[in-house]
């Protein structure tokens, strides 16, 4: 027969209380002490996440980039795997999948050599952080008008913009 | 054959000297194991520990890297987060020291069957709702994960609840004596 140690449950609470308290003192004061110490509350919004040092936001809106398609001012680079890439991606868009960038960058830089041209990094879903990656890893290269629209297949789709299926195509 | 004593004094030495560290250490757990129930607690209290210990030491150096996986599970408003991967690292450690010295454990097994079931929650939310994430549960490094390895995951993080929900009965639940032997209440070795 077993019985349950009721006798046990304030104990219990206790304890986890105050280990619980324990963990926030060391986590703060760490934190605090550290050299890069992290803010206690961050905005997370893919917006504040893509400001940059100089303040001006990486994100463009759709529509914003859909001019500079029409334009062909910019040069549309798409973030995601190279099977995603040819089940669909926007019209004239170049493929530099994040997942093995270093092997991409180097083709990349010979096709772009001006680093001043617009690039529009893109990848799909809300969450999709590949974009950021890419867009700050190219501007940590040296371009310097890189900009990322978010959610961006899924809006660009939506907004009945073009888009390609297959292997890249010169524009 | 007298004169193999004296090579063998330093052996029996040693015999003792071990038998007496493993002594304290088993009293330094706290763990006077006589059953079976005893040496499996044992071994799930030792098995969480480490895995606690070693998931903590990564998070606790890279904090930011670890608010990025946190961000990417996308379950916790934005305002929390960086306050969820600072403490939650140190709750782990904590955790951790609590089960291998075998302090505190009713609060420390409570906390952490607390802790695995939201992460083995977490991480099935996100497999239903087909977010593929990196769990970023011990190495804080971002990769694209794989079906297969969000399995693995799933597999793993039941493993360590099914450790933390032992410990758990083990603690709680105590075999009830029968009448002639409930004089000095050594049933229950938790401490």
């Amino acid at each position: 027969m077993y019985r349950f140690r009721t006798e046990l449950i304030f104990k219990t609470f206790l304890q986890a209380a105050v280990l619980a308290l324990i963990a926030v003192a060391a986590a703060l004061a760490f934190n605090n002490f550290r050299a890069q110490s992290l803010p206690l509350i961050a905005d997370w919004s893919p917006e504040a996440r893509l400001k940059t040092a100089t303040g001006d936001s990486l994100v463009l809106s759709a529509e914003q980039a859909w001019e500079f398609h029409l334009a062909r001012e910019a040069l549309f680079v798409d973030a995601r795997s190279p099977q995603l890439y040819t089940e669909g991606h926007i019209a004239g868009a170049l493929n530099v999948p994040w997942q093995d960038v270093d092997q991409y960058l180097d083709s990349f830089f010979k096709k772009v050599t001006d680093r001043k041209a617009i690039i529009i990094a893109y990848c799909d879903g809300e969450s999709c952080s590949l974009s950021e990656d890419l867009a700050l890893e190219l501007r940590d290269m040296g371009y310097s008008n890189v900009k990322v629209i978010l959610n961006g297949l899924t809006v660009w789709k939506t907004r009945g913009y073009p888009i390609e299926t297959g292997a890249y195509r010169e524009p | 054959m007298s004169h193999n004593h004296a090579p063998n004094k330093p052996d029996i030495l040693g015999k003792r000297l071990l038998l007496a560290i493993l002594r304290a250490i088993m009293k330094a757990i706290q763990m006077k194991p006589k059953r079976l129930s005893d040496w499996l607690s044992l071994a799930a209290r030792l098995f969480l520990a480490v895995v606690f210990l070693y998931a903590s030491v990564d998070k606790i150096l890279h904090p930011a890297e670890f608010a990025k996986a946190v961000y990417l599970y996308q379950i916790l408003p934005g305002s929390l987060i960086n306050l969820a991967a600072l403490i939650l690292p140190w709750l782990e450690l904590v955790l951790g020291l609590c089960l291998a010295a075998g302090i505190w454990l009713p609060g420390a097994v409570l906390w952490s069957n607390a802790l695995l079931g939201t992460f083995f929650a977490a991480l099935v939310f996100n497999v239903i709702r087909g977010l593929n994430i990196h769990c970023g549960c011990f190495s804080t490094s971002i990769d694209p994960a794989g079906a297969w390895l969000m399995t693995w995951y799933l597999f793993r993080d039941a493993s360590f609840l099914l450790a933390g929900g032992y410990l758990m009965v083990y603690l709680f639940w105590i075999p009830q004596l029968s009448e002639d032997a409930t004089g000095d209440g050594e049933g229950s070795s938790s401490g």
